[in-house]
């Protein structure tokens, strides 16, 4: 009888040690996701950088194109009002993404202004991982090209 | 007849300290991982805040129509700059209730002022038609804006910011196109 009441409290203290073991994982688990959406959190701040970065890029190379050329990328006679191009942006060989830049040449004669959007996206352009976009109005008077505003991190609208 | 004593044995002992002891390192582990965190969360907070005032006034300095303060060759403690009244689209801009050839005509713009008041960076915006606001950016000692001679299109913008132990400067530089 007593050997059959020992067999039961040492069961009891064996469901015991589990149960703590299963909450103490439990605990150590809940901690550990703690400390990946703090690393998730760290890496979207720095991708929302990089992809504001891209696009100063892509508007660094727009003002340089259009610099060179006031009629990029169709020439004098081209009368299409809107175009696009896509540039991927390569780091030590790896693509770390790409801008695109969108030109809308609607008041090139009447006002003698570009409206360009530029955005930065970082990681496939499927499948992004953080966007940015700057608007800008970019003046090509010959005695004034220059960019007349910059708007960062607006919804994409031409 | 004298009976088997009940308890553990010295294989079963080590056993169940070894599992128990890789419990705990996994907890403390945890543990000390997530203090870290909670520790450097002020310090990122405040990075983030820092970066983010900075990245406003080199956008606001990129959108200028006008660099009024400060002028070529000298530093100021305070960045005025007239730009475009970003709530106005383009189209609105070149409407025929105003000059239709000139989108950036004085009425559509606003004059964005950045300096320390009561130690903390704020940014006035002054429009023509409504009273002008201001926005507490964030808890700072110092603040320059300096623009060189050469090129007279770069300017630098410092920034101090109050910190837990030592106070930290920040800065960034903004090409003027």
């Amino acid at each position: 009888m007593s050997s059959f009441r020992r067999q039961h409290v040492a069961g009891a203290l064996l469901i015991f040690a589990l149960l703590l073991t299963v909450l103490i994982s439990m605990i150590a688990l809940s901690l550990l996701q703690l400390r990946k959406a703090s690393y998730a959190s760290s890496q979207g701040a720095i991708k929302a950088v990089q992809a504001r970065a891209l696009a100063r890029s892509g508007l660094g190379d727009i003002w340089v194109k259009i610099g060179k050329d006031p009629y990029f990328p169709g020439g004098i006679g081209d009368r299409q009002q809107r175009f696009s191009y896509r540039e991927n942006v390569l780091q030590d060989g790896k693509a770390i993404g790409s801008y695109t830049v969108m030109v809308d040449r609607s008041h090139r004669l009447s006002h003698q202004i570009l409206l360009i959007e530029s955005t930065g996206t970082v990681g496939d352009i499927d499948q992004p991982s953080a966007r940015f976009t700057i608007y800008t109005e970019l003046s090509i008077k010959p005695a004034d090209f220059s960019f007349k505003t910059w708007q960062e991190g607006v919804s994409p609208s031409l | 007849m004298r009976s088997r004593p009940q308890g553990l044995s010295l294989v079963e002992t080590i056993f169940s300290l070894f599992i128990c002891s890789l419990v705990l390192y996994a907890l403390s582990s945890a543990l000390s991982s997530a203090g870290q965190i909670q520790s450097n969360r002020p310090g990122m907070d405040q990075a983030s805040e820092t970066f983010h005032a900075l990245s406003l006034m080199a956008s606001d300095a990129a959108a200028e129509l006008q660099l009024i303060t400060p002028t070529l060759n000298s530093t100021s403690t305070s960045l005025v700059i007239d730009r475009v009244d970003p709530r106005k689209a383009f189209y609105d801009r070149v409407s025929p209730l105003g000059d239709e050839l000139n989108p950036y005509e004085n009425d559509e713009c606003i004059r964005v002022i950045y300096r320390i008041e009561n130690e903390y960076l704020q940014r006035e915006i002054i429009t023509p038609s409504e009273p002008s606001r201001k926005e507490r950016l964030i808890g700072s000692e110092e603040f320059k804006a300096i623009r060189s001679a050469k090129p007279g299109t770069l300017l630098t913008l410092e920034l101090t910011v109050r910190g837990q132990r030592v106070n930290k400067k920040s800065s960034v530089k903004v090409c003027l196109r």
